[in-house]
C-alpha cells in the first residue's frame, strides 16, 4: 500500500493542475478580443498506477500540455482567400478614388465645358463682330483648357498616390516577413526538446502570415521544425527558416519613374524583378491599377485634347479675324504640342488669341466682321464623328463612351469586393467556432476549476486530519 | 451546431450594423441630393445616358436662343422694307399725280423736295440696324451699306445660323439685288431703287414729264422687288418659328429623359429612408440585447 504522503501528493498535484485550469481560463479570457488569439486548453494526463501488493493503483494527474485549438486547414483556406479578398479591397479602393475625378456631380465635367465652348461659339455666330461675345469665347477656350488640364493633373496625381502605395506596401511586407523570420526562430528554440507547441508565438506568426497573404500572392509549408517557408511570386523564396527576403523599390525610367517591385534575398543577391508576375493581394491590385487603369485613363483624355484642339485650328486656320487680323489666316486657336501624350497637360490659347480676341477667326472673307461662315465650320465639329479608334464618335459620345466604362470597372470592383467579403466572413466565422473565446465557455471553464481545487484542498485537509490521527496513535 | 465565440458575436453585431447604416445613409443621400446617381458606379448606363441628354439640352437651349435673336434680326428688317414699301407706294401716288397735266412747274417743283425727303427715309431705311449692326450689309454690318446716290456697299455675305444639330438657317437678306439692279435686270432697262427715285426727282425739278412717266412704270418694278423680299423674310420668320416649337418640345422631352435618368424618385426615396431607419433601429436594439448577457453576469 502506498504511504499517507502518497495520497498527500495527489492532493498538491491536483491543487497545481486545477490552479493551471484557471490560469488558462483566465489567459483565454484576457485575450478574448485579442486578433489572431487562439484560445487554450490544458491537457491533463492521468500518471501511470502504482503497482503494489499485485494492485494497480491511481496516480494522480499531471498536466501533460497546454495546447491551442486551431484548424491549419481553415487558416490554410483563409490565406488563400485573403490573396484574392487583398486584391478585390485594393482595387475597389482605388477605384473609388478614380470615379471621384470624373463624378457625374462635378459640374466642370470636361463635357460640361465643352458644351459650354461650343454655346459661346454659336454666340459668336450671332454677333461674330462683338467684343464682349468674342471675350467670352475666349474664356470658355480657358476653362475648357484647364478641364483637360484638371483631369490629367488628378490622374498623374492619383498615379503618384498609388506608386506611393506600393512602396508603403511593400516595405510592410519586408518588416512582415522579417518578423516570421525571428518568430520562426523563437519558435524553433521554445518548442525544442518539448513536447508542445509555442502556442502564442504561432499565433503571432499565422496573423503576420494573413497580412502577408493579403498583400502578395505567396503559398507556404512548414518544416519539420515548425519553421515556416514561404514562396511567393515566380517562386522566390520570401521566407526561408530564419532568413526573409526584402522587397526593394527601384524607379523605372521607362515608366514615368515608377517604382518596380524587386525582391532580393537575404544575400543581398539575386535580385529579381517581379513586377509584372504580381497575380494576388493588394500590391498586384495597387501595380494593376498605376501600370494600366489610370495610364489608359490618361490617354483617352490626351487622345480627346489632341483630337478636339487640331481639329478646332485646323477649321479655324481657315478664317479670317477682326481689325489686325481682317486680312490675315492662318492662325490656330489653341496651342497644342505635336505629341499626343502631352496633349491635355500642354493644352493652351495660342499666342495670337491669348493676346487679342480679335484674332479669332469668325469668318471666311477678309474684313467683313459680320461674317460668321468660319464659325458654322468650327460648329459642326461638335457632331462631327472624330474621337476614337476608328473615328466614329463625337466627343460626347466618346466621353460618355470611356467615363460609362470606367462606372462599369467600378461597379465591377466593388461587387467582386463584396464577394470576397462574404467567402472572408464565411471563414473567419469558421475560424473563430473553433478558435475563438466564448466567455459563458471560460466562466463554465472558471467554475469547473475552482470546484476542483475547493475538492483538491479538501483533499490535502483530509489527509491531513488522518496524518494528525496516525500520529496521535502514540501519545 | 456552431460554436459561437466572443469574437463572432462582436464582429456579426459590428456587420449589421454597418450594413444597416451603410443603407441608411445611402437613402438620406438620395433624399437630401434628390438625385439617384452621385457617383458614376452607383449606375453607370444612367450616369452614362444623362451625359448625353444634359449635352442635349445645352445645345437645345443654345439653338432656343439663335432663333430668338434671328426673329429679332429678321422682324427688324421685315419691319424696315414694310416702310421702304410704304415709301415707294408715296413715291408712286406723287409721280402718278404730278404726270397730270393739271399741275404746274412750282406744284412739281414742291414735289420733287417731297421725295428728295423719301430718299433719304429710305436710305435710313435701308441702313437700319439691330443690336449695333446694319441688316442689310451682308457681313459688312460695321459701315452703313446704302447712300443717297444708290450705291450698294454692303457684301453678299448670307448668315448662317444653327437651329438644330446638322441644320444651318439662313437668317438675313442679301439685299444687293434689291437696292442696286442686278445684271439681268439692268440688261431689261431697270435701274436701282435710288436711281429709279433720283429719275421721279429730276424730272420733277425739271419738270420733264416724260421721265416722270418712265420713273412710274419702274417704281412699279421696285415696289413689286420690295414685295417679294418681305415675302421670302416672312416665310424665313415662319420656318423659324415653327423650329423654335420643335426645339421648345425636344427641350421638355430631354430634360423629362434626363430627369428620370438621373433624379431620385422622391415618394420611393422617403419610404425607403423610412424602412431603413426603421432596421437601423432594430438592429441597434436587438444588439444592445444580444451583447449584455454572459454566464459571467450570474457568476457570485
Amino acid at each position: 500500500m502506498p504511504s499517507l504522503f502518497h495520497t498527500l501528493n495527489i492532493g498538491s498535484e491536483s491543487l497545481y493542475a486545477t490552479r493551471q485550469g484557471v490560469d488558462t481560463a483566465g489567459h483565454n479570457i484576457a485575450n478574448a478580443q485579442v486578433a489572431g488569439f487562439s484560445r487554450q486548453r490544458i491537457n491533463l494526463i492521468q500518471r501511470e498506477p502504482l503497482q503494489k501488493s499485485g494492485l494497480l493503483i491511481g496516480n494522480g494527474n499531471y498536466v501533460g500540455s497546454i495546447s491551442r485549438l486551431h484548424d491549419k486547414f481553415i487558416e490554410k483556406q483563409i490565406n488563400q482567400a485573403r490573396q484574392d479578398f487583398g486584391r478585390a479591397a485594393a482595387k475597389a479602393d482605388a477605384m473609388k478614388q478614380l470615379e471621384v475625378i470624373f463624378s457625374p456631380e462635378l459640374n466642370a465635367s470636361v463635357a460640361d465645358e465643352m458644351a459650354e465652348f461650343f454655346n459661346r461659339m454659336q454666340d459668336l455666330s450671332n454677333f461674330p463682330e462683338d467684343f464682349t461675345v468674342r471675350t467670352s469665347v475666349v474664356e470658355s477656350g480657358k476653362n475648357i483648357a484647364s478641364a483637360f488640364q484638371r483631369i490629367d493633373t488628378n490622374l498623374k496625381q492619383n498615379r503618384t498616390d498609388l506608386n506611393e502605395r506600393v512602396a508603403e506596401q511593400s516595405r510592410k511586407l519586408t518588416d512582415n516577413l522579417a518578423e516570421i523570420a525571428s518568430l520562426n526562430v523563437k519558435i524553433q528554440v521554445q518548442e525544442a526538446g518539448q513536447k508542445q507547441d509555442a502556442n502564442d508565438l504561432r499565433d503571432q506568426r499565422d496573423r503576420l502570415l494573413q497580412e502577408v497573404t493579403g498583400t502578395v500572392d505567396c503559398h507556404y509549408y512548414e518544416d519539420k521544425f515548425g519553421m515556416l517557408m514561404v514562396r511567393g511570386p515566380n517562386e522566390t523564396t520570401l521566407v526561408d527558416a530564419g532568413n526573409s527576403s526584402i522587397i526593394e523599390l527601384s524607379r523605372n525610367g521607362d515608366n514615368a519613374g515608377m517604382y518596380d517591385v524587386m525582391i532580393t534575398d537575404w544575400e543581398g543577391n539575386r535580385s529579381r524583378d517581379v513586377t509584372s508576375m504580381l497575380e494576388g493581394g493588394s500590391l498586384a491590385a495597387f501595380v494593376n491599377m498605376r501600370d494600366e487603369v489610370v495610364p489608359d485613363l490618361i490617354a483617352k483624355n490626351n487622345e480627346s485634347a489632341f483630337t478636339f484642339a487640331n481639329n478646332l485650328n485646323d477649321a479655324h486656320r481657315e478664317g479670317f479675324g477682326l481689325k489686325v487680323y481682317a486680312e490675315a489666316r492662318g492662325r490656330d486657336f489653341f496651342a497644342i504640342g505635336g505629341d499626343v501624350d502631352s496633349a491635355a497637360s500642354s493644352i493652351a490659347l495660342s499666342d495670337a488669341v491669348a493676346e487679342s480676341v480679335d484674332a479669332i477667326s469668325a469668318g471666311m472673307s477678309p474684313s467683313a466682321p459680320g461674317d460668321n461662315v468660319n464659325l458654322l465650320q468650327i460648329l459642326k465639329l461638335k457632331d462631327t464623328r472624330l474621337y476614337g479608334d476608328d473615328s466614329d464618335a463625337t466627343f460626347t459620345d466618346f466621353y460618355a463612351n470611356y467615363v460609362g466604362t470606367l462606372g462599369l470597372d467600378v461597379l465591377r470592383a466593388s461587387h467582386i469586393k463584396e464577394a470576397n467579403d462574404i467567402v472572408m466572413q464565411d471563414l473567419t466565422k469558421r475560424r473563430e467556432s473553433t478558435s475563438g473565446v466564448s466567455l459563458d465557455e471560460e466562466a463554465t471553464n472558471l467554475l469547473k476549476w475552482q470546484a476542483n481545487f475547493t475538492a483538491s484542498s479538501k483533499l490535502i485537509t483530509t489527509v491531513d486530519e488522518m496524518l494528525e490521527t496516525v500520529l496521535s496513535l502514540k501519545r | 451546431m456552431v460554436r459561437v465565440s466572443e469574437k463572432m458575436r462582436y464582429d456579426t453585431v459590428q456587420n449589421r450594423v454597418e450594413d444597416a447604416k451603410n443603407q441608411n445613409m445611402r437613402q438620406m443621400d438620395r433624399l437630401s441630393s434628390q438625385k439617384d446617381i452621385l457617383n458614376l458606379s452607383d449606375d453607370p448606363i444612367r450616369a452614362k445616358q444623362a451625359i448625353r441628354f444634359r449635352d442635349n439640352i445645352y445645345d437645345v437651349t443654345q439653338f432656343q436662343k439663335n432663333i430668338e435673336f434671328s426673329k429679332g434680326l429678321l422682324e427688324r428688317s421685315e419691319s424696315a422694307l414694310q416702310s421702304i414699301g410704304d415709301s415707294l407706294i408715296r413715291a408712286k401716288e406723287l409721280s402718278v399725280a404730278m404726270s397730270n397735266d393739271t399741275y404746274d412747274a412750282n406744284s412739281r417743283d414742291a414735289t420733287g423736295r417731297e421725295i428728295r425727303e423719301i430718299m433719304e427715309e429710305v436710305v435710313q431705311l435701308a441702313n437700319s440696324t439691330f443690336n449695333g449692326r446694319f441688316v442689310f450689309g451682308g457681313f459688312r454690318n460695321q459701315t452703313p451699306p446704302l447712300n443717297l446716290e444708290g450705291d450698294y456697299l454692303g457684301d453678299d455675305g448670307a448668315l448662317f445660323l444653327q437651329v438644330s444639330k446638322d441644320n444651318f438657317r439662313q437668317v438675313n437678306l442679301q439685299a444687293r439685288n434689291l437696292f442696286d439692279a442686278s445684271p439681268e435686270d439692268r440688261a431689261k432697262g431697270h435701274f436701282g431703287m435710288m436711281q429709279t427715285m433720283t429719275v421721279l426727282y429730276e424730272g420733277l425739278i425739271t419738270n420733264d414729264k416724260a421721265m416722270i412717266r418712265r420713273s412710274m412704270d419702274e417704281l412699279d418694278f421696285q415696289l413689286e422687288k420690295t414685295t417679294s423680299f418681305q415675302a421670302s423674310l416672312g416665310g424665313m420668320w415662319k420656318s423659324l418659328h415653327d423650329a423654335g416649337d420643335r426645339l421648345a418640345n425636344e427641350e421638355v422631352q430631354n430634360r423629362a429623359a434626363l430627369s428620370k435618368a438621373q433624379d431620385a424618385d422622391i415618394y420611393d426615396a422617403t419610404s425607403q429612408f423610412k424602412r431603413t431607419e426603421a432596421q437601423l433601429q432594430g438592429t441597434l436594439l436587438s444588439s444592445t440585447k444580444m451583447l449584455q448577457p454572459s454566464l459571467l453576469n450570474f457568476l457570485q
